[in-house]
């Protein structure tokens, strides 16, 4: 079994306990999801204030929503970020919002940065949108639930309905393009 | 090595996922946030959050009491059930008996050792009767003559000071033959229960030197107590069996360390040996009523006779 597996594992573990009520494995639940979530959003928005808020939206969602979900059916982590995704696809059909490959770049830093700018996630957010605006939508997509979110390839599949081994294919040809621009 | 190759694939360099980090700040707040949204929800509601701690030692705990339920329970169908010495719920047997044996007052000892020996003799019996060769049988002897010894100490101790226990019996024709068809009727006790003692056995041996557990009774007799008796009755009844007097060893040691008792148990057990058929204690309002027919003769003087020679130079 691989770590990941193992990780997996976990958070089913701590949303079963969620779900009796346990705020100790809700507590930790939040601690495990919102870097990736918040990740997630801000690949797509490139807006720190969007992503914030989004990832708020979504707990709160977790929190009304938890009950309905059903091990059986499914995993966790799959479920979770199909909520994720489907709260973002909403947002942008209400807002119409702009996907992150349109925002001008002192746009980009404005909301990246708020109030204290940090140069350095500045300088690299930057960098990373620029190399994923040259990506198709699909593998902006793909590079959302992997590289933001930190998903499985099995979990991706699920999400995307594509094959696993295609997705590997594609996510491995991402990354060295990601690679090749932060050397 | 899927499991690093893993790990490498999906993260990003750490320079790229730099433009993807979350702040401090927005992290610690939405935390703060959505606990205070769950315990607003229904979901906490009405959870009750159990320290870790607590809920192993609350599981460990319901364990242990299943099992301590399931072992009880076993161990008390085993004793009620009076299983066999082959039958794999024996050991429960045995512990139920010496549970009920710590927990019996020290009153009650001689009278649960007594029905214990009862029982041995009775097992003892069964396995001569099945399986002859078995390797329980010395074991079971060995238990029965425990059970008899320790119950005597204790009978003579409490006889010692309560000369008000009384007897009435029923014993066989006493016709000399080597069957005996004994019983002990009714008697009232110190203790204000009824005894009474039914012993009914196939065969005695002519054998001076024989000890109970060995021959005159667990070997040769069955015995079953029909209602709560008196262990006094059960040594002077398997006593009075006897044609020698000298029925078992330990009760000659157990006698002749108590001297005191013995000579109350000679009394009471050589009254009936001299062929009275009638006993009455030193409390007059304790009194039973006897009969004995016996085939084969009287053989009390003898046993009396043997019963005085136990106490040696008292």
């Amino acid at each position: 079994m691989e770590l990941k597996d193992l990780q997996k594992d976990r958070l089913d573990r701590l949303v079963a306990k969620m779900k009796k009520g346990d705020r100790a494995a809700a507590g930790t639940l939040y601690d495990e999801l919102a870097p990736k979530l918040y990740g997630f959003i801000f690949s797509r928005t490139s807006s720190r204030e969007i992503a914030e808020d989004l990832s708020q939206e979504i707990f709160i969602k977790l929190i009304e929503r938890v009950k309905s979900f059903d091990d059986k059916k499914g995993r966790f982590t799959v479920w979770f970020w199909r909520m994720a995704r489907n709260t973002l696809i909403d947002y942008y059909r209400q807002k119409k919002a702009t996907p992150f490959s349109h925002f001008e770049d002192d746009e980009v830093a404005g909301m990246a940065v708020g109030e204290i700018p940090d140069t350095d996630n500045v300088l690299a957010h930057h960098r990373l949108r620029a190399v994923v605006a040259t990506f198709s939508r699909e593998d902006q997509e793909l590079f959302e639930l992997r590289f933001a979110a930190e998903m499985s390839y099995k979990e991706i599949a699920v999400i995307l309905e594509k094959p696993e081994g295609t997705l590997r294919v594609a996510a491995l040809r991402l990354k060295e393009k990601i690679n090749k621009e932060f050397k | 090595m899927k499991f690093f190759n893993s790990s490498k694939t999906k993260k990003l360099p750490r320079e790229a996922r730099k433009g993807l980090t979350p702040r401090k700040e927005f992290l610690m707040h939405g935390k703060e946030r959505f606990l205070t949204a769950f315990d607003a929800s229904p979901l906490a509601t009405h959870a009750y959050e159990r320290p870790p701690y607590i809920s192993i030692f609350f599981k460990t705990g319901i364990g242990v009491m299943a099992a301590l339920c399931v072992a009880v329970g076993v161990s008390a169908y085993a004793d009620n059930a009076n299983v066999a010495a082959t039958s794999p719920l024996y050991p429960l047997k045995r512990l139920s008996e010496n549970v009920q044996l710590a927990l019996t007052p020290t009153q009650g000892k001689a009278q649960l050792q007594a029905t214990f020996a009862v029982r041995r003799a009775s097992e003892i019996d069964a396995l001569q009767t099945s399986n002859p060769t078995s390797t329980l049988i010395p074991q079971l002897t060995s238990d029965l003559d425990q059970d008899i010894s320790s119950s005597l100490n204790v009978v003579v101790g409490v006889n010692t000071n309560n000369r008000d226990d009384n007897f009435g019996r029923n014993h066989g024709d006493g016709n000399g033959s080597s069957s005996i068809d004994t019983s002990i009727g009714a008697g009232q006790a110190s203790s204000g229960t009824t005894a009474a003692v039914v012993i009914s056995g196939a065969t005695t041996t002519e054998n001076s030197t024989s000890t109970l557990a060995s021959t005159s009774i667990s070997a040769k007799a069955s015995i079953s107590i029909t209602s709560p008796t008196s262990s006094v009755n059960i040594y002077c009844a398997a006593f009075n069996m006897s044609t020698s007097g000298a029925l078992f060893g330990s009760l000659e040691d157990n006698l002749n360390q108590h001297p005191g008792a013995l000579v109350q148990f000679v009394q009471q057990c050589s009254d009936e040996n001299r062929g009275s058929h009638y006993y009455q204690s030193d409390d007059a309002s304790t009194t039973a009523s006897a009969t004995t027919t016996r085939r084969g003769g009287d053989r009390g003087v003898q046993t009396g006779t043997d019963i005085h020679s136990l106490g040696g130079g008292l």
